[in-house]
């Protein structure tokens, strides 16, 4: 049997020095990894950056299949913190 | 057609890198063309994380030092199968501090020997419905040198190939096999090579 196009084997490297077939592998930008690694910790998924040749980046696709891209990603609500001006006069002294 | 398989399969100048399993090539099996060592460990010196107990070497470590002696015995060769039943490949993965989601090693399927041709095919497939994502190979321990993407740097000329995994079961607990092919085949995977496919980055 003929091995046809599909059927070939591609090997990419992990960045632990591991060689997988490259069909496990979804290749992003740099921006794709910087929002994807937003998405990721939002929802507590393991997202695993993996730095191919020449500077391209990829991960493995079923970390990418798990993050839910269709949640809006909500802007980090900060507290408002009422600072209350202390009173340098104030002691215990003058309140007793 | 194992230089051809190693030369093709780790191809330097492409991404992703190309399987020499060229259309219309004949298949062909390898089971005795290979120059090979056989190393003993003793399993009970490791945790079941691949440290050893007495000081924290790594298995992984310890095949380096397999790999740098089967060199000096063969000096003109460096080993790029690695043989060693379930258990050590297990090990060896845990020793590497694996993603619990990689499969150390690829199935013998063709007898006791590696078969470039038959091999990655069956178990290529067997990956595509596994649960686990299959590690083919690992970094030789002669891979020493980094570009800034933290990738090997090998010399296109040179006998330096990752490590191929094959687990063969038959293999007791204590001992691992490293192995090159022998230059009967060198001729053929010149062939191979010209004929491999050349890929473009499209990004």
């Amino acid at each position: 049997m003929n091995a046809t196009q599909d059927d070939k084997l591609h090997l990419i490297r992990n960045d632990n020095g591991e060689w997988i077939s490259d069909e496990y592998a979804v290749f992003i930008s740099r921006l794709e990894a910087t929002v994807l690694r937003v998405y990721a910790t939002k929802q507590g998924k393991p997202l695993l950056i993996q730095h191919g040749r020449d500077g391209l980046l990829w991960c493995y696709k079923h970390e990418l299949e798990a993050i839910d891209l269709s949640q809006q990603v909500t802007k980090t609500k900060y507290r408002n913190l009422k600072v209350k001006k202390s009173d340098p006069t104030y002691s215990k002294e003058n309140n007793d | 057609m194992l230089f051809a398989y190693h030369r093709g399969i780790f191809s330097q100048t492409a991404v992703p890198l190309s399987y020499n399993n060229i259309e219309g090539h004949p298949k062909q099996t390898n089971m005795e063309k290979e120059l090979s060592e056989t190393y003993h460990y003793n399993p009970a010196d490791f945790d079941n994380q691949g440290r050893r107990l007495s000081d924290g070497k790594t298995l992984r470590e310890l095949i380096k030092d397999f790999e740098w002696a089967f060199h000096d015995i063969h000096t003109t060769e460096y080993a790029t199968i690695f043989y060693a039943n379930s258990h050590t490949m297990t090990l060896l993965a845990k020793s590497r501090d694996a993603a619990s989601f990689l499969l150390y090693g690829m199935e013998l399927t063709q007898g006791s020997s590696f078969d470039a041709g038959e091999d990655p095919r069956i178990n290529h497939e067997m990956d595509k419905h596994s649960e686990h994502i299959y590690v083919y190979a690992i970094d030789s321990a002669f891979m020493t040198e980094f570009d800034e993407n933290g990738h090997p740097i090998i010399e296109e000329d040179s006998d330096i190939y990752p490590l191929t995994l094959l687990i063969d079961d038959k293999m007791p607990n204590d001992s691992i096999r490293l192995a090159v092919p022998t230059s009967d085949d060198a001729e053929e995977a010149e062939q191979i090579i010209i004929n491999s496919p050349q890929y473009v980055h499209v990004v």
